[in-house]
């Protein structure tokens, strides 16, 4: 080969190069322009119609449209730049086929073609020569088609360039579907995820309410034997102070009477154990501090005689000096201190440090256990021990009535947790257990603070100044004992005394009588209750003074006889000072004001 | 898709065409879906031809006679003048399809007639295919590249040649599937699944004479800027007619090394040429060519030796291979054209022409047809019909991306 020919040859070359070259541009220019408005368009019906304006000018179409697969396997518009188009439907022959599995095919002559000369006539007339291309998801069957009114309009060029979009587009759609699908899986996921997390919740819930129910059943088992008990109680706690009234002082019988006494008031505190898990007899109204419980705890004879049980575990406390005053019950409070100290000491037969500590603390997170904390200010009780801890199956259970790993009969009754978890409730506070077995536990239970003032308690009060001028008092309770009792304490406070044993009678012997004052028990059974009762004499005597005695608390039918006229609230069992003053200030009580 | 050529120089066309099959089967594996056939016209073709349909049933068939036989990959195949080629093509995936047609006075028609035959026998009436190949008889190749480019766009490659009997004595033929014609035109449409690519190429460069058709009809050229082409032509070659002059007489394969170039286009400052051959020197002393001319056509002498013409096949065969944008593994086959008359002036060098066409298409599989005219597609993507000009096609192992 010649000089001249070689070089004449490669200057071809070279200009061959240059149109390729520019030919590549301009497809990788298109291709770009029509992956932009795959990858960036969501609107599938956007999407067509931005990629006929961006393919237009390098597939060198008058109209484009694109077919999806429907029903029985044809072809239906989905997309078009042109409205001749908008309602096609199409049969796949083999050509459609092909390019259903990602052949283009240029086609020189429509009416050479099934599936062209199936189209109506208008659209024949139009259409002489089309590119088709897959742009098919893997979810469906799609073609992109393009037309043009010329006969063998569409070169091998205009296929090429096709055939790469196809690739291309078919791609880019099946990462958008994959990606739509992997966002569709995360959301399913995050759903599932969360509602996981709800079902965790709700089976803590379940457990957290069948434990309030169980609570709940307990606690009117407790309630109702508290009940029972607390009548039987009121002969064992009331007639010592009658009997010391009578017997002189230095009768050898008094340490005996004095005994019975004390051994009774022991069994009224278990009654008041019982009542506070039956939540029936906790007045938490009163102003009270944290830390003179506590201190009074420690220097009480219960303290002591713990000390001396397990001399090996030290107390040790830590007050916050200006602890914030809560609105409470002092002795159930109290209570709730002891059975937490006694608790952890039984944890330590080898010994240990029991901490008591308060602190105010500003509550704004979840507390352990509770799905809503009221945010706020509350005082903090904890009782930490280095004891052998509790297991996380016991854990559960501990706050449940009767529930002990002790030896009954030696110490705990069962009750002892369950009052303070009792008496938690009462107050409205929270209670968090942290506990590792063979470490030890600690406990902190949150009370709601209060802003108000303690109120300085009264001085004992001298019988003298409740005794009675023989006023009449009409004593109405179903039990015998009860009856019996409160008529004899109130004889010896100088009253006259008739006693009925049901609502019914009441009211009959106001009919024909009348009486300086009522003293209604509550709770009668059978027959009508204490307030209707006491409603029926108000229609008889109207003003009839009363007072309101029960072994529970005050009920809402309290505050209704209340509300009638009804003035003090005693509750069973009945002591001399207690009933004694109780009738005094009735009685002395002049429409309303105190005399 | 799979390729392979299969030969046979057996005199007896059953026999040749029963060795060439079972050969090509063999290396296929398989029974091909088109067969590229040219063998030289001293056989029997109908026989032959016949034979191979029977060998293969249904299997399209398509091209023509050969000048004194064929290349292949191994060789030059010609034995007394006789010569039997076949390149197979196994790409059940793809579509072929080959029809043929009696010209009978009006080439369009009949090339038209062929192409939708084709066209409907690959299974794709009306769908562009990725190339066309087409077998001719000498004298109307232009208005068949015409009504082919009027049919299809003119976007189609067209790789085709004249076919060529031993001695211009008018025994060419043209196959296509089970027919065997002398003036017809046999069409394969192509849509392998496979890249293409292809060449068309002449072994020649221009001289500075140059000068305006004046004077032409049909195929014969009398006047250049107003003077008989005889003179001008003699003086460009510098006597090259003494010898025919004044009767006039046949020019091959004298005229082999100066042909008349037209420009088909112009990159930058460089042309490439069309080439015709100056066949004869008629008795009107007009010059009779082997490609149509026209009045207002700018005709340019080429200049080529035999160097240039033995090595210059394996050169075209590269930038098919470079066009396609092939490596050295992916080239499958090819299919070659080559110039009669080129043939006949190296024809004591063709072992160069195997060598350099088996470099060049890196000992793929090929067929090599001789013809008295070569249709092919330039790089700017005419289609063309040209003498003296090498035309090639590749085919590539890599799918269709």
């Amino acid at each position: 080969m010649g000089e001249s020919e070689e070089l004449r040859e490669a200057l071809l070359n070279l200009e061959d190069a240059r149109n390729r070259e520019a030919l590549q541009r301009q497809t990788a220019e298109a291709l770009l322009a029509g992956l932009r408005v795959l990858v960036f368009t969501e609107n599938p019906q956007e999407l067509f119609l931005r990629l006929f304006d961006v393919m237009r000018k390098p597939l060198d179409f008058e109209a484009a449209f694109v077919l999806t697969e429907v029903d029985d396997g044809l072809f239906k518009t989905q997309a078009t730049s042109d409205t001749l188009f908008s309602t096609t439907v199409w049969k796949p022959h083999s050509m459609f086929r092909r390019v259903i599995e990602g052949e283009p095919v240029a086609v020189f002559d429509t009416e050479l073609v099934s599936e062209w000369c199936s189209q109506p006539k208008l659209i024949r007339d139009s259409v002489k020569s089309a590119l088709h291309f897959s742009i098919r998801s893997s979810e469906q069957k799609a073609l992109f088609i393009c037309t043009h009114s010329s006969r063998g309009h569409f070169s091998r060029d205009h296929l090429t360039l096709a055939h790469r979009f196809s690739i291309l587009a078919i791609q880019a759609l099946q990462k958008l579907e994959a990606e739509r699908k992997l966002a569709s899986l995360e959301k399913k996921l995050e759903t599932e995820a969360k509602l996981a997390a709800l079902n965790q919740k709700l089976i803590e819930s379940e457990k957290r309410l069948a434990r309030a129910k169980k609570m709940e059943a307990l606690g009117t088992l407790a309630g109702g034997v508290a009940h029972d008990l607390n009548n039987v109680l009121c002969g064992i706690v009331g007639y010592p102070d009658l009997l010391l009234m009578e017997i002189p002082e230095d009768s050898p019988l008094r340490e005996s009477i004095l005994a019975i006494q004390k051994s009774g008031e022991m069994a009224a505190s278990i009654v008041q154990d019982l009542l506070t898990l039956a939540r029936r007899g906790v007045v938490t109204t009163q102003v009270t501090n944290l830390n003179q419980i506590i201190e009074s705890y420690l220097q009480s004879q219960e303290c002591e005689i713990l000390k001396e049980f397990h001399p090996d575990v030290k107390i040790e406390s830590n007050f916050e000096s200006n602890l914030l005053n809560i609105s409470g019950s002092p002795v159930h409070l109290s209570k709730s201190v002891m059975n937490l100290v006694l608790n952890a000491a039984e944890s330590m037969t080898d010994g240990g440090n029991v901490f008591i500590s308060t602190n105010n603390e500003y509550i704004d997170r979840p507390i352990r256990g509770y799905d809503n904390i009221k945010e706020g200010d509350y005082v903090v009780l904890t009782v930490s021990d280095t004891g052998i801890g509790i297991s996380s199956l016991d854990i559960e259970k501990i706050f449940e009535p009767f529930y002990t790993k002790k030896v009954m009969g030696r110490s705990g009754t069962g009750l002892g947790m369950a009052v303070v978890w009792g008496t938690v409730k009462d107050h409205k506070g929270y209670l968090d257990v942290v506990s590792t077995e063979g470490k030890g536990s600690t406990f902190s239970l949150y009370f709601p603070v209060t802003r108000k003032e303690i109120v300085r308690k009264e001085d004992a009060i001298r019988i003298e100044e409740y005794m009675g001028n023989g006023e009449t008092i009409l004593v109405v309770d179903d039990i015998k004992e009860q009856r019996e009792i409160a008529s004899r304490i109130l004889k010896k406070l100088r009253y006259s005394v008739a006693t009925v044993s049901s609502g019914e009678e009441a009211v009959d012997y106001m009919s024909d009588n009348s009486a300086d004052l009522l003293v209604l028990d509550m709770i009668m059974d059978p027959g009508i209750d204490g307030l209707d009762t006491y409603r029926e004499i108000l229609a008889l005597h109207p003003g009839q003074k009363a007072i309101i005695a029960s072994g529970f608390s005050e009920t809402a039918r309290v505050k209704e006889a209340q509300k009638l006229g009804a003035s003090k609230y005693i509750k069973k069992p009945y002591t001399l000072e207690k009933i004694g003053l109780a009738v005094k200030k009735e009685l002395e009580r002049v429409n309303g004001v105190k005399a | 898709m799979k390729i392979a050529s299969a030969w046979s120089t057996q005199s007896d066309a059953d026999r040749a065409a029963t060795e060439a099959y079972e050969m090509l089967f063999e290396k296929l594996g398989g029974v091909p879906q088109l067969m590229l056939v040219h063998s030289s016209c001293d056989y029997d073709n109908e026989s032959l031809v016949r034979r191979l349909c029977e060998l293969a049933p249904g299997v399209p068939l398509q091209g023509g006679t050969s000048c004194l036989g064929v290349i292949t990959d191994a060789g030059f195949h010609s034995h007394e003048g006789i010569g039997l080629g076949i390149l197979g093509l196994l790409d059940p995936q793809g579509g072929y399809g080959v029809g043929i047609a009696e010209a009978k006075g009006d080439p369009e028609t009949a090339v038209m007639s062929a192409l939708n035959t084709a066209l409907s026998n690959s299974g794709r009436p009306g769908e562009l295919p990725s190339a066309i190949i087409i077998t001719s008889y000498p004298g109307e190749e232009e208005r068949v590249i015409g009504a082919i480019e009027k049919h299809l766009g003119s976007k189609v490659p067209i790789i085709g040649g004249t076919s060529a009997d031993n001695d211009m004595s008018g025994q060419w033929q043209q196959f296509g599937n089970d027919t065997v014609c002398r003036e017809a035109i046999s069409v394969a449409t192509l849509f392998p699944t496979c890249e293409i690519g292809y060449a068309f190429h002449s072994g020649y460069e221009p001289t500075r004479h140059r000068g305006i058709v004046t004077r032409a009809e049909g195929r014969v050229l009398y006047e250049v800027d107003g003077r008989p082409i005889v003179q001008v032509y003699n003086e460009w070659t510098e006597g090259l007619l003494d010898n025919v002059l004044p009767e006039g007489g046949s020019l091959v394969p004298a005229s082999s090394f100066s042909p008349l170039g037209r420009p088909v286009k112009q990159f930058g400052d460089i042309s490439y040429f069309r080439l015709s051959y100056p066949a004869e020197i008629l008795a009107d002393h007009g010059l009779l060519l082997f490609t149509d001319i026209s009045e207002g056509d700018e005709v340019v002498l080429m200049t080529g030796n035999r160097d240039r013409l033995a090595t210059r096949a394996g050169r075209v065969a590269s930038v098919a291979v470079k066009a396609a944008e092939l490596n050295e593994e992916e080239v499958e086959g090819a299919f070659v054209l080559y110039c009669t008359g080129c043939m006949l002036s190296i024809q004591d060098r063709l072992d160069e022409v195997v060598a350099d066409l088996q470099t060049g298409l890196y000992h793929a599989p090929f067929l090599c047809s001789f013809t008295l005219g070569e249709q092919g597609c330039f790089i700017g993507g005419e289609n063309r019909h040209g003498n003296l000009m090498i035309a090639v096609l590749v085919f590539g192992t890599r799918k269709v991306e």
